[in-house]
C-alpha cells in the first residue's frame, strides 16, 4: 500500500481541508461507513463539522489513535488528556464538539463531551450560565418538580 | 511503531474563512437533541438527574426519560441525635443527607414503592411518609399493640389497604382516609389453637399478589391473609421439620420476595443468614446461604420497595444507628 492510501482528506464545513491518517480518521464510524462503502474518494466531506472544530476532533481522534496502536501511554495518562482536553473548552466549543462527535459516531468523545456537561450539572446555577439553559418552566410547573423530590434539593 | 504524519496539515485551498453564525454565538444547552440529551443525563445519578430535571423542559423530559429508579432498595439512615437523616445507595454507598423533623421519635414498621409506615410509640400513631416528598398521611389510632403491620401499596392509590397483626388471634385493616380500624378475632384456626399468643414469635409481613404473607416462627407455618375477604389461610406444615432441622439459636426471621417466589430468611448473631426457598406453597427447603455479602439480599422487584425491618437488621449488621430502607 503506498503511503498517499493511508491518508485521506477531511473537508470541513467552511472548507478546511485536513489530511490524515486513514487509521485517525477510522476512528469516527460515519467515515469509516463512508470508505467502506467507497462512495467517496479520498477526500470526505463533512457538512456538519466547522474547521474549528474538525481540528479538535482530529486531535482527539490522533491521541486515542497513538494509544489503541502501540499502547505507549497508560489508560490512565490518556485520561488525565481527556480531563485537560474538555476542561478548558469554552461553551460553544462544547456544544459543538457534542454535535459533532455525534454526527462522526465516535462514540468515546461523544461519552468524554456528555460527561464534561455532567458535570457541569452539579449546581443549579450553571445551568443559566454556563449552559445558558433559560427556565421555561411556570412557577407552578418549577414547584411541583421540586415538591416531588424534595430529597434531591435538600443540601 | 507507524509514523504518524504531522497535522493538521491544512491543505491551502481555503475560500471562506467564515464560521458558521451559530458557532460564534452562545448555543443553549437545552437546545440539543434530545438523544444527547439522554446521553448527557444518563450520566448522571439519580439526585442529580432530578437536579437536572429542574433546569428547564427539554431537560426534564431527557432526564424524566433516562432516570433508572434503582430496583434495590435504598437505606434510610436514622440518627442517634437530632433529625439528620441519610439516605444511601447501598450499591454505592452514596449517601444523601435528609433533614426529616417530622419523624421524630418513630420507628419505620414497613416500607413500600417509596412510602415509609412509621409508629411512634409515645403517641401511638401510625403514619405513612414519603421521605422523597416529605408527604405525611395520618392512620387513625390503632386500640391493640401489634406484632407486625404492613401495606399493600402507596398510600395515595385507592387500593391501599394496611394490615396490623395482633399478638393475639386478631389482624385489624385499615385504609388511607378512614377513621377508624378494622378488627376481627380469627377463632378457629388448628394450628394456632395450642397457642395463647400466636403471633408473638412472626416474621415480618409481606405483601405479595393480593395476600399478606407471614410465617409463623412458634408453629413453624407460612399463613397467608387476604385484606378483603378478612380470611387467614394456613399453607404448610410442611416446612415445620425443615425449619426446624435448621433452628438452633435465637433466630430473627424474615421474609421476601422475588419475582412471585418467596423466601425465608433466618438471622442470627454474627451467622451468616440462612436463606430458604418458599416453592409455591408447598413447603419450605434450604437453600445454600447466600454468600457473606447482607446486602446482595434484594428481594423486590418494585422499584423503591423494601421488606420492614428485615432489610434494615440484614443491611446493617455493624450499624449501631436504626435504619429502615425504601
Amino acid at each position: 500500500m503506498s503511503k498517499s492510501e493511508k491518508k485521506i482528506v477531511l473537508k470541513s464545513l467552511d472548507n478546511e481541508a485536513f489530511e490524515v491518517e486513514k487509521a485517525v480518521a477510522l476512528q469516527s464510524q460515519t467515515i469509516w461507513v463512508m470508505c467502506e462503502d467507497k462512495c467517496v474518494g479520498n477526500e470526505i466531506p463533512l457538512e456538519n463539522v466547522t474547521g474549528q472544530i474538525l481540528a479538535k476532533v482530529i486531535d482527539y481522534c490522533k491521541k486515542h489513535a497513538v494509544v489503541d496502536g502501540d499502547g505507549d501511554e497508560s489508560s490512565e495518562e490518556l485520561k488525565n488528556w481527556d480531563t485537560e482536553f474538555t476542561k478548558n473548552m469554552d461553551q460553544s466549543t462544547l456544544f459543538n464538539m457534542i454535535l459533532a462527535a455525534n454526527y462522526l459516531n465516535i462514540k468515546s468523545l461523544l461519552n468524554l463531551t456528555c460527561q464534561a456537561v455532567a458535570d457541569k450539572t452539579k449546581t443549579i446555577d450553571e445551568f443559566h450560565t454556563f449552559l445558558n439553559i433559560e427556565n421555561n418552566f411556570t412557577p407552578e410547573e418549577e414547584a411541583q418538580i421540586c415538591q416531588e423530590n424534595l430529597w434531591a434539593f435538600d443540601d | 511503531m507507524k509514523s504518524l504524519c504531522s497535522f493538521p496539515t491544512i491543505v491551502p485551498n481555503r475560500r471562506h474563512k467564515t464560521r458558521s453564525q451559530t458557532a460564534l454565538m452562545k448555543p443553549s444547552f437545552a437546545d440539543l437533541p434530545t438523544v444527547l440529551l439522554e446521553i448527557i443525563m444518563s450520566q448522571l445519578v439519580l439526585k442529580d438527574n432530578i437536579r437536572a430535571s429542574a433546569a428547564c423542559k427539554s431537560w426534564l423530559e431527557a432526564a424524566v426519560s433516562v432516570r433508572v429508579v434503582e430496583k434495590h432498595p435504598w437505606i434510610l439512615y436514622f440518627p442517634k441525635h437530632g433529625h439528620l437523616f441519610k439516605l444511601c445507595d447501598p450499591l454505592t454507598w452514596k449517601s444523601n443527607p435528609l433533614k426529616l423533623p417530622e419523624l421524630a421519635g418513630s420507628t419505620v414498621c414497613y416500607s413500600r414503592d417509596g412510602w415509609l409506615l412509621m409508629h411512634r410509640c409515645e403517641s401511638q400513631d401510625t403514619f405513612f411518609f414519603n421521605p422523597f416528598s416529605k408527604e405525611l398521611i395520618s392512620l387513625p389510632k390503632i386500640d391493640l399493640s401489634f406484632r407486625e403491620i404492613a401495606f399493600s401499596c402507596s398510600p395515595t392509590s385507592d387500593d391501599c389497604v394496611v394490615v396490623a397483626i395482633h399478638f393475639a388471634v386478631s389482624i385489624s385493616t385499615c385504609c388511607p382516609g378512614a377513621t377508624e380500624w378494622f378488627t376481627k378475632h380469627h377463632i378457629i384456626f388448628p394450628p394456632f389453637q395450642t397457642q395463647s399468643r400466636p403471633f408473638h414469635k412472626q416474621s415480618t409481613l409481606l405483601y405479595v399478589d393480593d395476600q399478606f404473607y407471614g410465617f409463623n416462627e412458634a408453629i413453624g407455618c407460612l399463613y397467608s391473609f387476604y385484606p378483603y375477604s378478612r380470611r387467614l389461610y394456613v399453607h404448610s406444615s410442611a416446612c415445620i421439620d425443615r425449619y426446624q432441622q435448621s433452628s438452633g439459636c435465637q433466630k430473627t426471621v424474615f421474609l421476601g420476595e422475588k419475582k412471585g417466589e418467596l423466601f425465608l430468611i433466618c438471622t442470627s448473631g454474627n451467622e451468616k443468614p440462612l436463606v430458604f426457598f418458599v416453592p409455591p406453597l408447598l413447603n419450605v427447603r434450604p437453600k445454600p446461604a447466600v454468600p457473606c455479602k447482607y446486602r446482595k439480599i434484594c428481594f423486590n422487584a418494585v422499584p423503591c420497595d423494601f421488606f420492614g425491618s428485615c432489610m434494615y437488621r440484614l443491611a446493617t449488621p455493624t450499624e449501631n444507628a436504626r435504619s429502615g430502607l425504601v
